[in-house]
């Protein structure tokens, strides 16, 4: 045990499951009152000190960590493999679940096409990187000697986070949906900018989908 | 001899001295008497009497043309409705006048003319016109066809004539099985055995001209150049050729010029008669033209009218009275003889077997003579037009000798040509009586005096009465726009439909010169903020609110005097369903008084001897422009009224009832009058006036005043209305507002334009952010001048908190938790002031009780990540610049989390764990 630790990968290893699991804690309990507030919040756990850790702490490169295009093809590929079955999963939730009830979008979104555009890019986007940047990014490229385990790591500490928080409900389903793909697409093609463009249309269009059956 | 001359002298001294006495004894007597002179005998009876010499003159004129301002018998129509549509029932109605019979005894000769029945031959092919129009079945459309059209309506009364056809009760043997005719007379059915003599009245020269069957005259001829004249002398030939062509241009010479020959009026001059008459020459050979005189005798005639000159021989000679009934007759049948035979009844398809088969008391044959029948009802075609020709016996006796009075007919237009006219002479009472004469058949004039229902008889202008309100309407130039509502309100009385369907159009113009008889006006209805649609259907009344400024937009003045005159002008029009239209205008002049003053409300004070006392510094309605407009007040206040003591003279009035402010109110009522003023009661610039009205009474104070040195004239109106007070929570700070429920979605896209005018908040439920530090609640009063009087608890939860007037909590729930906030207000008078309002007014202190208000609203803890997208994203930034300092901190501290979680990493590989050494 101890060998383990004193082994410099392992030090490593440690210091980054403990760093990740002060981000999380810090994201969920850190006092935060207002919008502006929680989205600084986040940028600052899921992605600022990832970021500071590795370039400082590590002193690694952020390509190891998916800053890069990887395997453009793997990537694209998975992509499509994972819109797919993304929308699957989201047309079964969509007509033999609650979903349909349960979801909502602000009306200014749905009444709007700019709105929802704005919407889309700028509070969706900024999640959908924020999310990717720690989970795919951070949590995934950390564990990747692992291989699937750590698909399956930077997975199951997302749903933890989404399914502790106090309001978690279907709102976050996209999210969920997307994550165990995104994670494939991360890991297959070395990168986390598919895994983001992978994420980010498939909101998109299920959102806009769910606008369509709105009117 | 001597003794002679003695008794000759002695007795002539004796008359001398006798005639001295006598003169010196009587003469007084003789002064005073004096021969009586006419004209001072009529000087003392017009002193007497005060007769003026002028008046009897005019009266003298007056009776000279009296004869031809008689009035003679006429007839107006109207029609109900005046709009009918086709296929209507239409009543016509005549109403004669200057008739001596009653309504029931005169003849009512109806004709009716169909749009398509114009007289004259019908086209064989028009079948359409031969059934509709000829009546009488000669192929030829007649006046007699229109008379026999409506005397079927009139005597038929809708009976079932075809029915009665086909079942044979029409039997062809002439007989009146039910004995229904009906003897005419002439001049009413209540002239029986009296001499009848008829007449048309001309309404040009108001001549009676009495009827009669040929005036005799002969119109004559002349060659082309030739003149036709008269000759008196000749005339009393029968000879037709009794004239003479005289030359017209050449002015022929006639032997005896200049031997006296003249002409009888001025006007007219003598014209000889050609050379080839010279042989006849005498002094009776010449003849007046242009126009060519009546001999005094009045033999001849001559119509001054045209320009060729008529002669007629005297007509007196063959002249023949006669009289004939108009009354429409059925083939080789005579209506009116008594008789109404199976034929008749038949041909006027009445019931042969009922005598009164219009049910009207009348029976048969007197029906189709229109016998009392005023009253005329048809269903009515397009195009369908309607007269009436009313026999019956005038009001001007006839100059026969016996109990004749004129018989004459009356018509709805007066419309009837009297050519054939003509004197005669009839040896009356042992004198040669002038009788004007005429040659008319009135069948000639029915055709002029047809009337469309839609238009004749009636008037033709809308009657239109504007009206309007207040009477001393009063503008405001100020940015205050308190200005009166001036509401003009029209009133057509003679409307048709009730005045529905009316369109109107109205004006507001402005007095260019300042007065009210200006020469010109300038339209200004388009300067108004307010004012109500101008063009449209059923628009009676306009409103306008008076809020000129008294410099237009390019500066110029525009309303700046302290009076100015408007001018609201309206046209209507009112429609008919074939295009015919009515129209009407009317306008009204109002003077408007110009002033940004007006009445101050103030709150009331009471001094120690009980009397009120104004507070200048407790202003009432003087914020909200619509409290400047209509002022709340609460049940049992006082209410302080104040102007500029700039004035003299105030009167003052609360509902049109004298408001009186004297020493038993207060002491500053006037403030500016001597005691001597005060003890006569003058009034002052201030006055006070007690609400003691239920909520929804409404007080409107006015004041007169004026300036004396100015001469100015001041009239302000303010108006109070009293409100059932009561309290509402409101937010006081940024982390607290209320719900959005909604957006309206207007028609006009409004909202689109300007989305937050459109927003729908809750004023039950607030929301508060998570985590916020402080939610700061407040109280709004309604109205606002019971604030101070006022008493506030807050509780919340329940539980009671503060009596501020704002209340604070901070924000520590959880998302979605609630917040249960409520705020009772006791509202109550000062004891002063209720005991001021008993001493002053009478008001019972039963009757100044306190008031119990309360308002309570739920706030709600909401998650602003979601609810600010779905609130609006505005407020996001406004809620991020209103928390900077907040933001501040927060940032500072995640900078320096941020910097101890990266610290603590990169400090944690420093260590160097060493195997199997045991130290770090």
């Amino acid at each position: 045990m101890f060998n383990f630790i004193y082994s410099p990968n392992k030090k490593e290893f440690i210091a980054t499951i403990l760093i990740i699991i002060a981000c999380l804690a810090f994201f969920g309990f850190f006092p935060a009152n207002g919008l502006f507030q929680q989205n600084l919040s986040a940028a600052a756990f899921l992605m600022i000190i990832p970021l500071l850790y590795v370039k400082m702490v590590l002193k690694k490169d952020f390509k190891d960590f998916g800053w890069q295009w990887g395997k453009t093809k793997e990537g694209v590929r998975w992509m499509a493999i994972s819109t797919f079955l993304s929308l699957l999963v989201f047309y079964i939730l969509f007509h033999y679940t609650d979903f349909r009830q349960q979801y909502f979008l602000p009306a200014i979104v749905t009444g709007n096409f700019w709105f929802f555009l704005g919407y889309e890019i700028f509070l969706v986007g900024m999640f959908v990187v924020f999310y990717e940047v720690f989970f795919r990014g951070f949590v995934l490229f950390s564990f990747i000697r692992l291989k699937y385990v750590s698909v399956f790591a930077s997975v199951f500490l997302f749903a933890v986070l989404l399914l502790a928080s106090e309001n978690f409900d279907w709102l976050h389903a996209h999210y969920l949906i997307a994550a165990p793909f995104a994670g494939i697409i991360a890991y297959q093609s070395r990168s986390i900018f598919y895994s983001i463009a992978f994420t980010w249309i498939f909101i998109i269009i299920a959102d806009a989908f769910f606008i369509k059956t709105l009117n | 001899m001597k003794i002679k001359t003695k008794i000759i002298k002695k007795t002539l001294l004796f008359a001398v001295v006798a005639g001295e006495i006598s003169l010196l004894f009587f003469m007084p007597a003789l002064s005073q008497a004096r021969a009586p002179s006419v004209p001072s005998i009529a000087a003392q009876l017009e002193r007497r009497y005060h007769l003026n010499l002028e008046s009897m003159q005019n009266q003298g004129e007056n009776f000279n043309v009296s004869d031809t301002k008689k009035f003679a018998p006429q007839v107006m129509l109207s029609f109900d409705p005046s709009d009918p549509k086709p296929g209507e029932k239409l009543t016509a109605e005549a109403n004669p006048m200057y008739f001596r019979n009653a309504k029931e005894s005169l003849y009512f000769t109806w004709y009716l003319k169909h749009k398509e029945c114009n007289l004259g031959n019908i086209k064989s092919n028009d079948s359409q016109a031969r059934k509709n129009c000829d009546q009488d079945k000669d192929d030829e459309v007649t006046v007699e066809d229109w008379k026999i059209k409506a005397a079927r309506i009139l005597a038929s009364n809708e009976f079932d004539y075809e029915k009665a056809l086909s079942s044979g009760k029409y039997l062809p043997d002439g007989r009146d099985s039910d004995a229904d005719g009906h003897k005419e007379y002439y001049g009413g059915d209540d002239r029986y055995k009296m001499p009848s003599y008829c007449y048309i009245h001309d309404f040009k020269d108001g001549i009676n001209y009495e009827l009669v069957e040929s005036v005799g005259g002969q119109e004559i001829s002349c060659p082309p150049g030739r003149t036709p004249a008269c000759i008196a002398t000749e005339t009393l030939n029968t000879n037709p050729i009794s004239y003479r062509c005289v030359n017209a241009q050449e002015n022929p010479i006639c032997p005896q010029t200049g031997s006296g020959i003249h002409c009888s009026d001025p006007s007219t001059e003598p014209r000889c008669i050609l050379e080839s008459y010279k042989d006849k020459i005498h002094l009776g050979d010449y003849a007046c033209n242009n126009p060519l005189l009546v001999d005094s005798s009045g033999i001849l005639i001559v119509d001054p009218d045209q320009n060729n000159l008529v002669c007629r021989i005297d007509p007196s000679l063959d002249a023949k009275s006669t009289c004939s009934h108009l009354f429409p007759n059925a083939k080789h049948r005579k209506t009116g003889d008594n008789s109404f035979d199976n034929y008749e009844e038949s041909f006027w398809r009445t019931d042969p077997e009922d005598p009164d088969t219009a049910d009207n008391g009348n029976k048969d044959e007197a029906s189709v003579m229109g016998l009392g029948r005023n009253i005329f009802s048809w269903n009515y075609q397009s195009g369908d037009k309607v007269g009436v020709f009313v026999e019956g016996t005038s009001t001007i006796p006839a100059k026969h000798d016996d109990s004749s009075m004129m018989v004459m007919w009356a018509y709805p237009k007066n419309k009837c040509n009297v050519a054939q006219k003509g004197v005669m002479y009839k040896m009356i009472k042992g004198y040669n009586v002038k009788i004007p004469i005429a040659s008319v058949d009135f069948n000639d004039c029915l055709e002029d005096n047809l009337v469309d229902p839609r238009e004749g008889g009636q008037a033709t202008n809308l009657e239109i009465s504007l009206s309007y309100s207040p009477e001393n309407p009063r503008n405001d130039p100020t940015e205050d726009n308190l200005g009166d509502v001036v509401v003009a309100q029209s009133s057509i009385p003679n409307a048709a439909k009730n005045g529905k369907d009316i369109y109107y159009e109205w004006r507001v113009e402005k007095s260019n010169d300042g007065t009210a008889s200006a020469s010109s006006w300038t339209d200004i209805t388009d300067k108004f903020y307010s004012i109500t649609p101008q063009k449209g259907n059923n628009l009676s009344s306009l409103k306008f609110k008076l809020d000129l400024p008294e410099e237009d937009a390019n500066g110029n003045d525009f309303f700046e005097k302290d009076v100015e005159y408007l001018r609201v002008r309206v046209k209507a029009s009112e429609n008919f369903s074939d295009g015919m239209t009515r129209d009407g205008k009317s306008s009204v002049i109002i003077k408007v008084f110009n002033t940004s003053e007006r009445i101050l409300a103030r709150g009331v004070d009471v001094d120690d001897s009980g009397l009120l006392e104004i507070k200048d510094d407790d202003k009432i309605c003087d914020e909200k422009s619509q409290d400047k407009a209509i002022c709340p007040a609460v049940k049992n206040d006082i209410i302080g009224l104040k102007i500029k003591d700039d004035y003299k003279n105030y009167s003052w009035t609360l509902n049109d009832q004298p408001l009186i402010c004297d020493k038993s109110v207060s002491t500053e009522c006037c403030k500016s009058c001597t005691n001597e003023e005060k003890q006569q009661g003058k009034q002052g610039n201030v006055n006070f006036f007690p609400v003691t009205g239920n909520p929804g009474t409404v007080y409107t104070v006015n004041v007169n005043a004026i300036n004396e040195k100015t001469g100015k004239t001041l009239q302000l109106t303010r108006v109070f209305q009293v409100v059932e007070p009561f309290i509402e929570i409101a937010p006081a700070n940024e982390n607290v507002w209320p719900k959005l429920l909604g957006r309206y979605k207007d028609l006009d896209g409004l909202c689109e334009q300007e989305p937050e005018k459109c927003d729908d908040y809750s004023k039950e439920v607030f929301e508060t952010m998570a985590g916020s530090a402080e939610a700061k609640l407040k109280i709004n009063f309604h109205p606002e001048s019971i604030k101070n009087k006022t008493k506030i608890n807050w509780f919340l939860d329940g539980e009671k908190e503060s009596e501020t007037s704002e209340l604070s909590f901070e924000v520590n729930r959880e998302i979605e938790e609630t917040y249960l906030v409520k705020a009772k207000g006791l509202y109550e008078q000062k004891k002063e002031i209720r005991k001021a309002l008993h001493e002053i007014w009478n008001v019972s202190q039963f009757d100044s009780l306190e008031k119990y208000m309360e308002d309570d609203v739920q706030v709600v803890v909401v998650d602003v990540m979601h609810e600010t997208v779905k609130k609006d994203y505005k407020q996001f930034f406004a809620s991020v610049i209103a928390s900077l300092p907040e933001n501040l901190v927060f940032m500072l501290r995640l900078a320096l989390t941020v910097f101890l979680v990266v610290f603590l990493s990169g400090f944690l590989f420093t260590f160097n764990f060493q195997k199997n050494s045991g130290k770090i």
